[in-house]
Parts: structure tokens; C-alpha cells; sequence
């Protein structure tokens, strides 16, 4: 196999204002022909950075290559002018990006935007190329091709714009794609499907493939090789699957761990302190040494680079021996312990907390000035749900499921179309002002957006203590009291009460969320996405803090989120969603050991999971999503279930509890 | 889509109406007996009722303004209290400068403000920019009577490129138009320089680069069309300042044109005349703004089709 990329010891920097700011620094990576090699890192690790390096797009995002070679097949793509790039950009090198929503120009064509990427670099005429573009749409698997050609972007959902993308990137035939992220954006099911779709076009153009992700899962499912980066380097490289199970670096051990004890239920997740350094402030030495365990005296004084530690695996570390043997206990360890199934486990089901009857919230669509339009949007429809106290009562689906617009109506940011909600024994909708005021203070609510949520020109204390003034009277003093009371709760130093949201990282302030949900003391809070935005090293530690919370005050959560994972992690019962309707119910572990209806089933299956040996899948049929407003007959999973009968066609199944306490809506449950 | 238009085009009349019967309250509440001025002071009080009733000035206010609306949704606007004639004819005659200047005017500040938005939105921060900058704050915070004299002082008393006063050939058009079109310029540059560069951030932009589209291609094509969408709102009413702009500008550089008939109109207390010509600009206003809101829905294939009726 010959190489068709090499980074040779590349670096790139920002141009700041206060000069330039190392973003990468000198990175080797090789990439073979017809070999997938996966970069994963977290935020700010420089992944993203350097693929566009490749394509010299750093040009245009105020970076450079500071020093360093891109050999691409004889060429130095470094030294080569934009005119020249131009010549190669979409025709040998094709790249796909992380938002497939905002990738493409909505004001023209999906026909268009494909036949002009064709019409760039090859020699055919516009009908010839109108033909190709169909083509090029039916072989990544686009639905009604000749349709789609017609369509302006915002007609197409995320998953047919990343095909498109797909189409465009490939319709010069390149040598290598760069796929940044091609994911994470879409829906897990979906994701599987994209995937899938890279790797067969792959082996059936015979490219290489870049793939940038966050994901230890889906580089586990794609990968040949891995490269780990963490703050501007890479700090180990191999290949995909000794890298998984016998990694040597502290850095992707700890990742790896954080990832597996979500499946552990050993107490608390396994994470890594502290958080990656800002850019300008890299610590000297080895860069991930105030955050590693094994880190010694040689650590904080020279950097390691990378070196070979065995076959094609290289490492950037002095102490491998020691973190590598460490790792190999607790892989064995790992191995023994079983995971724990005990429904008794779970708490009591006598104290009701949350009690959501037949619940259904419509928006109708804005119809015309002559005609009212009968059409609405059925986000969430006849929902029944029941949250114990202390419990945590996870909801996941994919996006337009409904479980957002449900958790809106339990804290009354939407009331419902029909059925009711009761909240320890009161009907909140017929509750006064005053009334609802008073048990707003039991029931908070924690977004996914930490920084978007509070007023970035508030110092960190007058965020936490905003719900004080809104619901109780102290004094300037006790006030204060109480905000450095709840910090320490929440692990924030209480010193750094005087600081600004943007001195404070993504997880800190995910945490002073969270403090500003507590500091009343309420008995409910409301979880929406919390963890979904957070980078998997401080997801962890971010998870640990809410199960912790949950101990100490006696909490009770609704976590809503898409994250398989963590949902199965914290919670102790979990609804499934699809199209606004609850689809199953059930112990957590019983939901993951032995699920009852085909689309949770599906869903499952599309996770990537952590172990080499075992491939997600996309067990449903490459249907589309139907659309919230012209919802299908009967069961509302019958056009994309592969179980469906006629029954399933015609007649709604509705909920009944198949098994204890766990109950599914389905005609033929698994 | 056609629904849409309707629904635009009753408010479009509606607006009409509305001004028609603001502009007839101020004329009429105005202190004095207009026949009184109208024949001015030395005339004795029975000549002044005789013209009142000739008018029909005397009558209830109510049965006036209800003749006035009659009157003008047959197509007739009355004649000029001054000397007689027609309004509408009088309106007529002096349309076409008015649109002249509004045109040409408009056409400079359309062209004129894109292309130093775009210019200052690629060449972002250099010594371009600033210029560009520095026209444009020119351009809106002057008066455009001010700009006009500016220009005369310039160019026809220094330079003698141009004739500082008068309608007629294209020479006479040049100053005026450039006095008047200069402010909306500025406005527009300043709009599509911002809307450049929020553009230049959008993903989309990254992913023509990666398919090797050329930046020329990519700043004209894409980048710009999909800046002007915010522009072309604000081109319409640009084209509208310009129209309300000529009366000043008219005045200005003696120019004959509808602004002059208003400014003289009401300075003799034409009331006709006056109530005809505004009733003109509001009804090229308001056509203006609607003309804008179609081509934007051109540029903008999300709204055109967000206004089709499903064919799902
Ligand atoms: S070099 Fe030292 S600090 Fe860095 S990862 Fe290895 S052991 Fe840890
Ligand atoms: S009811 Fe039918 S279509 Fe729906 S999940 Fe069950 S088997 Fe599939």
C-alpha cells in the first residue's frame, strides 16, 4: 500500500493580534491509499484545523502553516499557490463537513450546486453533466433523485444533505476524502447510514478517507488507523484496534475509560481532571502533564514526541511502561466484573412525584389569509408518564420526537393542547400566578447551551443568585453566603464568584447552571441535553456531579437527551420517543439488555459501540424520518420498521406493559 | 404566491387611503381661511365667501373629504385653485423628471453602494475599507441639499463640467443625481459590506473553496447574491428616500419635477395640487416596496416556496 499523504512534521498557527498562536504543533500523519484513518480528538485539540490545512483552507480562516511539509502524492500542498490548490480542491481531494444544513448555498439548486463542481474540473458539456449529477445522487443512495435535483437545500433533511454532499465531494472521482464530522450532527440512525455509506464508496472507488470525529465509537467503526490529538498534537497513532484495546498514552487511556465505564456501573464514571488548556496557556513539558497521573519531574520540564512502541504504533510519552501496564489491570479487571441487572435496585414506585396524563401538544401551521389551515404539527400526542421521587426518568429519540416540547410542558414554557400534568399533587395549568410562581422554585431546568442561558455581562454570582431575587428575600450578605455554598457543591472555587461567563470554560459553566438550578433547593430539575454540547472528558465529570447532586439533596430528573450512553448510564427508568409518541418504557438495563420495540431496537444497534469486535448497524430501512405533519397510519414506525405487518398499517398499537414494569407500544414485540 | 400579492396589494390600498385622508386633515385643519389667502389680504370678506362656495369650501368637512375620495377613485384630481388647470395634467407633465431623477438617482446609489460594499467587504481592513467608509458616513450624514450645493459650488462654478441649474439633457441630470444618490449609497454600502461578511462566515462559502470553485465565482455568484437579499429591502426603500429626496433636490437645483410642485403648491396653498402630488409619491412609494418584496422573493427560493401553496 503507498502513501498518499504525509504530514511531515507540520505546524499551524492563528493569526492574532498579539501575534501568532500555535494551534498545532509539528504533527506526523501518514495516509495509505484505500485506508480509512480516523483523527480523534476533543474541542480545541486541533483536529478540525488540520484537516482544513490539507486543502490549504487555513488560508481563508486567518491560519497558516507555519513550518512543515504536506506531501500529497509528489506535490508539497504547503508550498503550493491558491490558484494551484484551486486545481486540485474537488478534484482530487473532496471534502465533507460537520453541519450538512448550513453547507450548501440555500439560495441555489441541488442540481446546480452539483453540476458546478462537475463543470470545475471536467471536460463535458452541461447536459453531460446534468446526467452525472443524477447519477452521482443515485449512488449515495438519495431517495426520488430526479426530484431532489429540483430542490433547494432547506427541502432536504440533514441526512439527504449529507448524501448530497457526499455526491458533491465524489464527482471528480478524488483520491482522498476529508470528512469533518460528517455526523455529528445527525441522528444516530442516520449516522449508521452515512457511515456505512463512506465505507462502501470507499471500497468501491478505492480512496482514502480522513475522518475527523469526537467519537471513539464511530472511529472504532471506520477506522484502519487511529491518531489521538490533544492540544495541537498528536500523542498517539496506530492501528485502530490495538490502539483501542491496548492504548499507551495516559491521554487516550482516559478517554477510552471515561467512554467504557458508561457501561460499567462500577460508582461513578471514570474521568479525567482538569480540562484542556486554552492555546495560550500550553503547559510546559509534556502538554497533557497537570492533568495526567503518571506524570513525573521529566514531564513538566521536555516534551516527549512521538516514537515507535511497537509495530506501526507510536506514542508520545516517557512513561509508557508504566501507563500501559496500568491499563492491562484494568482491562482484566474490567473483564470480571459483571454488570449489575437488579430491578430491586431501582427506587420505589410509591411516591409519585411527576404525574403526566394522556398529554398532547399541536402547532397548528400558519395557514393563509382565506383559509385557516386544518395542518398542524403534532409534536407530542397523548403521552402518559409518571416520575417517582429520586428517581431519574431518562427520555431519548431522535430529533423531532417530541421529548423537548415535553419537557417545555412540564415546566409550563408550553401549555398543552390536552390532558393534564401534576406536579406533587397539584394541577400546574390551573394554577395563579402566584401559585405557579411558588412551585416554579421545586422545579428547575437545565439546558444543553450553558453560555447561551445566562447574561454574559453578569459577574458568576449574580447568575447563581438570579433565582434569589426572583423567588426570596436575603440580605446582600446571606445572599453571597449561599452562592459560594452552592459553588462548592457544584466543585466551582468559590473565589471565582466575581468572574465573567467567558473566563469560564464549557464545563464550568455548564456547572454554574447547575448551581443556579439548585440554589433554591428545589426537588425537580429538568435535564434537557445538559451533557449533550460537553467534550466526553468532561462530559464525565459532569454526569458524576448530577448523580452525586442527586444523592445528597434527594433529587428527582427528567434527562432528555439523543446520547444512548449517557442516558442508559444515569438514569434508572427510560422513555422512548418517536414522533411524539412514548413508544417504550422500562428499566434502564432492561431496556438496553432486551428491548421490546423495533424502533428502540434500531436505535440500539446504530450506537457505535466501544468493542472492535462488535459493528453497529442500521437495522431499518434507509426511509427517511416521516414529517411531524403527515404522520403515517397505525403504528407510527411502520413505514421504516422491518417487523411491520398490515395490523401494523392500519391499527395503533397502544401502550401495555409486555413484561414487569416494562411496557412497549407494538404489535409484535421483540 | 398569488394569494400573497392580493394580500399585499389591499394593504398597499389601504396605506393609500390612509395617507390620502391624513394629508386632506392636515391641509384642512390648517389655521386662516384659504380663501382669504388665496386672494390675499386687500379683499374684502364677500369676495372671499363667494370663492369659499365657489370652491365648495364652505361646505361640512365630512361631505368634503367624501366628494375629495369620489373624485379621485374616478380618476379625477381636481384643478389647481391658483391658475385653474387640471392637477392631473399638471402631474403629469412634470412625472417624467421626477422619475427621471429618481431613477437615475437610484440607479446610482444601487450600483454605486453594492459595489463599495463588496470592494470594502473583500478588501476588509485595508486602506479600501476605510475610504469606503469614510464616502459612506459622507454620504448619510449629509443633508443631500447640502451635497447638492456642495456639487453646484464644485462643479459648475469652479469646473464648469456641468450646468449648476434647470431641467433638461442628460448634463443637468448628472449633478443631481449624484448629489442625491450619494446618501443612499452610503446606506446601502455600509448594509452590504456588513451582510458580506456575515456571508463570508457561513459555512457554505468553506465548502465551495473545498470544491475548487474560483473566488471570483464564489464572491460574485454566491456570496453576493446571497448579501443583497437583506439589501434589497433596503433598496426599496433607498429608491423611496430618493423620491422623497427629489423634492429637496428639485428645489435645490431648480429643476421642474413633482417636488417643485409641491414645494410651490403648498406655498401658494394649492390644496388640489398638494393632495394630487402626494397622493402620486405615496402610490410610487408604496408600488416601490411592494416591486422590492417581489424580487426578493425572486432571489430567495425559501420564501417563494414557503408562499406556494403545499403540494404535499
Ligand atoms: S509524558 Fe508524562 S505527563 Fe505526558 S502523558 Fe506521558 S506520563 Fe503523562
Ligand atoms: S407495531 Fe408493527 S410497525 Fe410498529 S414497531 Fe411493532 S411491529 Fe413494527
Amino acid at each position: 500500500m503507498g502513501t498518499l499523504l504525509k504530514l511531515n512534521q507540520v505546524s499551524i498557527d492563528f493569526n492574532t493580534r498579539q501575534g501568532p498562536l500555535r494551534a498545532v504543533h509539528h504533527i506526523n500523519l501518514e495516509i495509505g491509499t484505500g485506508e480509512i484513518v480516523c483523527l480523534v480528538g476533543e474541542s480545541g485539540s486541533g483536529k478540525t484545523i488540520t484537516s482544513l490545512s490539507i486543502m490549504r483552507l487555513t488560508d481563508y480562516e486567518g491560519a497558516v502553516i507555519s513550518s512543515g511539509e504536506l506531501m500529497f502524492d509528489g506535490h508539497n500542498l504547503a508550498s503550493l499557490s491558491q490558484k494551484e490548490m484551486q486545481e486540485l480542491r474537488g478534484k482530487r481531494i473532496g471534502m465533507i463537513f460537520q453541519n450538512p444544513m448550513n453547507a450548501l448555498d440555500p439560495l441555489f439548486t441541488i442540481e446546480s450546486q452539483l453540476v458546478d463542481s462537475i463543470l470545475t474540473h471536467r471536460r463535458v458539456t452541461k447536459p453531460e453533466a446534468r446526467k452525472l449529477a443524477l447519477e452521482l445522487l443515485q449512488k449515495v443512495g438519495i431517495t426520488e433523485p430526479e426530484m431532489r435535483l429540483k430542490q433547494y437545500p432547506f427541502e432536504l433533511s440533514g441526512g439527504m444533505l449529507q448524501r448530497v454532499m457526499i455526491a458533491i465531494a465524489l464527482s471528480c472521482d478524488p483520491e482522498l476524502l476529508i470528512a469533518d464530522e460528517p455526523t455529528t450532527a445527525l441522528d444516530v440512525t442516520i449516522q449508521m447510514q452515512i457511515l456505512q455509506l463512506i465505507r462502501e464508496l470507499k471500497d468501491t472507488l478505492g480512496m482514502s478517507v480522513l475522518l475527523i470525529t469526537h467519537d471513539f465509537g464511530v472511529a472504532i467503526e471506520m477506522a484502519d488507523r487511529i491518531a489521538v490529538m490533544y492540544a495541537g498534537a498528536i500523542v498517539e497513532q496506530g492501528p485502530a484496534r490495538k490502539l483501542i484495546t491496548a492504548p499507551e498514552h495516559p491521554y487516550t487511556q482516559g478517554l477510552i475509560r471515561s467512554v467504557q465505564s458508561y457501561h460499567s456501573h462500577s460508582e461513578g464514571l471514570y474521568t479525567i481532571p482538569g480540562s484542556i488548556p486554552p492555546l495560550q496557556e500550553l503547559p510546559t513539558g509534556c502538554r497533557f502533564h497537570p492533568r495526567c497521573a503518571f506524570a513525573s519531574e521529566r514531564c513538566r520540564q521536555e516534551e516527549p514526541v512521538l516514537a515507535l512502541t511497537r509495530e506501526q504504533h507510536q506514542v508520545a510519552c516517557w512513561n509508557t511502561a508504566e501507563a500501559g501496564q496500568a491499563f492491562a489491570e484494568y482491562a482484566t479487571h474490567k473483564e470480571t466484573a459483571a454488570p449489575i441487572n437488579n430491578l430491586a435496585a431501582l427506587p420505589a414506585e410509591d411516591d409519585l412525584l411527576v404525574d403526566i396524563q394522556q398529554v398532547t401538544k399541536t402547532f397548528p401551521l400558519r395557514g393563509s389569509l382565506f383559509r385557516r389551515s386544518k395542518k398542524a404539527v403534532h409534536a407530542v400526542d397523548n403521552v402518559s408518564l409518571r416520575i417517582y421521587r429520586r428517581e431519574t426518568l431518562g427520555l431519548v429519540g431522535e430529533s423531532g420526537c417530541g421529548k423537548t416540547t415535553l419537557g417545555r410542558l412540564l415546566v409550563q414554557l408550553e401549555k398543552p393542547t390536552a390532558g393534564t400534568i401534576t406536579f406533587d399533587g397539584q394541577d400546574v395549568s390551573s394554577l395563579s400566578d402566584r401559585e405557579w410562581k411558588e412551585l416554579r422554585r421545586r422545579m428547575q431546568v437545565v439546558f444543553q447551551d450553558p453560555a447561551g442561558s445566562m447574561n454574559e455581562r453578569w459577574r458568576i454570582s449574580e447568575v447563581i443568585a438570579e433565582p434569589l431575587h426572583v423567588h426570596i428575600d436575603l440580605n446582600e450578605q446571606d445572599r453571597m453566603a449561599r452562592v459560594k455554598e452552592t459553588m462548592k457543591l457544584v466543585g466551582l472555587n468559590p473565589d471565582w464568584h466575581t468572574k465573567y461567563p467567558h473566563e469560564l470554560s464549557g464545563g464550568q459553566l455548564q456547572r454554574v447552571c447547575i448551581a443556579r438550578a439548585i440554589i433554591l433547593k428545589p426537588s425537580f430539575i429538568l435535564l434537557d441535553e445538559a451533557v449533550s454540547a460537553l467534550d466526553i472528558s468532561i462530559q464525565s465529570q459532569i454526569v458524576n456531579l448530577l448523580k452525586d447532586l442527586q444523592r445528597e439533596l434527594g433529587l428527582t430528573y427528567l434527562f432528555i437527551t439523543h446520547g444512548l450512553d449517557v442516558v442508559r448510564y444515569i438514569s434508572d427508568r427510560i422513555g422512548v420517543m418517536y414522533l411524539g409518541k412514548l413508544m417504550e418504557l422500562a428499566p434502564a438495563e432492561e431496556l438496553f439488555t432486551r428491548p421490546a420495540h423495533h424502533y428502540t431496537r434500531a436505535l440500539l444497534d446504530a450506537n457505535p459501540s466501544m468493542d472492535p469486535d462488535h459493528h453497529a448497524q442500521s437495522s431499518i430501512s434507509d426511509i427517511e424520518l416521516p414529517s411531524p405533519i403527515h404522520l403515517p397510519t397505525g403504528c407510527r414506525f411502520h413505514t421504516r420498521c422491518p417487523a411491520a405487518t398490515e395490523r401494523c398499517r392500519t391499527e395503533q398499537p397502544e401502550l401495555r406493559e409486555i413484561r414487569d414494569r416494562h411496557w412497549a407500544a407494538c404489535h409484535h414485540p421483540l | 404566491m398569488f394569494e400573497y400579492l392580493l394580500k399585499r396589494l389591499s394593504v398597499s390600498l389601504l396605506v393609500v387611503l390612509g395617507s390620502m385622508t391624513i394629508v386632506f386633515i392636515i391641509v384642512n385643519v390648517l389655521p386662516g381661511d384659504i380663501a382669504q389667502m388665496l386672494l390675499g389680504d386687500t379683499i374684502s370678506t364677500e369676495k372671499a365667501n363667494e370663492l369659499s362656495s365657489n370652491l365648495g369650501l364652505d361646505r361640512p368637512l365630512a361631505v368634503q373629504y367624501w366628494d375629495y375620495i369620489t373624485d379621485v377613485l374616478q380618476g379625477n384630481l381636481g384643478s389647481s385653485y391658483v391658475n385653474q388647470s387640471s392637477v392631473q395634467h399638471t402631474l403629469l407633465i412634470n412625472l417624467p423628471s421626477t422619475i427621471e431623477l429618481t431613477l437615475t438617482s437610484s440607479l446610482i446609489a444601487v450600483i454605486v453602494g453594492i459595489l463599495m460594499g463588496i470592494a470594502a467587504a473583500v478588501y476588509r481592513d485595508s486602506w479600501i475599507d476605510s475610504v469606503i467608509r469614510i464616502i459612506s458616513l459622507f454620504g448619510v450624514c449629509t443633508p443631500t441639499f447640502w451635497i447638492g450645493l456642495l456639487l453646484i459650488f464644485v462643479f459648475s462654478v469652479h469646473l464648469h463640467w456641468f450646468p449648476a441649474i434647470g431641467s433638461g439633457g442628460l448634463s443637468h441630470l448628472v449633478l443631481p443625481s449624484v448629489g442625491l444618490g450619494l446618501s443612499g449609497a452610503g446606506m446601502l454600502a455600509r448594509l452590504v459590506r456588513n451582510s458580506m461578511l456575515e456571508v463570508l462566515h457561513k459555512p457554505f462559502v468553506r465548502t465551495l473553496r473545498a470544491k475548487g470553485i474560483r473566488e471570483s465565482t464564489i464572491i460574485f455568484k454566491h456570496m453576493l447574491r446571497n448579501a443583497v437579499i437583506p439589501a434589497v429591502t433596503m433598496a426599496g426603500m433607498i429608491i423611496g428616500e430618493m423620491l422623497a429626496g427629489s423634492v429637496v433636490t428639485e428645489t435645490v437645483f431648480s429643476r421642474q419635477g413633482i417636488g417643485k410642485i409641491i414645494v410651490d403648491a403648498i406655498n401658494a396653498k394649492d390644496i388640489p395640487m398638494i393632495q394630487g402630488a402626494v397622493l402620486l409619491t405615496s402610490v410610487f412609494y408604496i408600488l416601490i416596496n411592494l416591486l422590492a418584496d417581489i424580487s426578493y422573493m425572486y432571489i430567495d427560493p425559501r420564501i417563494r416556496k414557503m408562499l406556494r401553496p403545499s403540494t404535499q
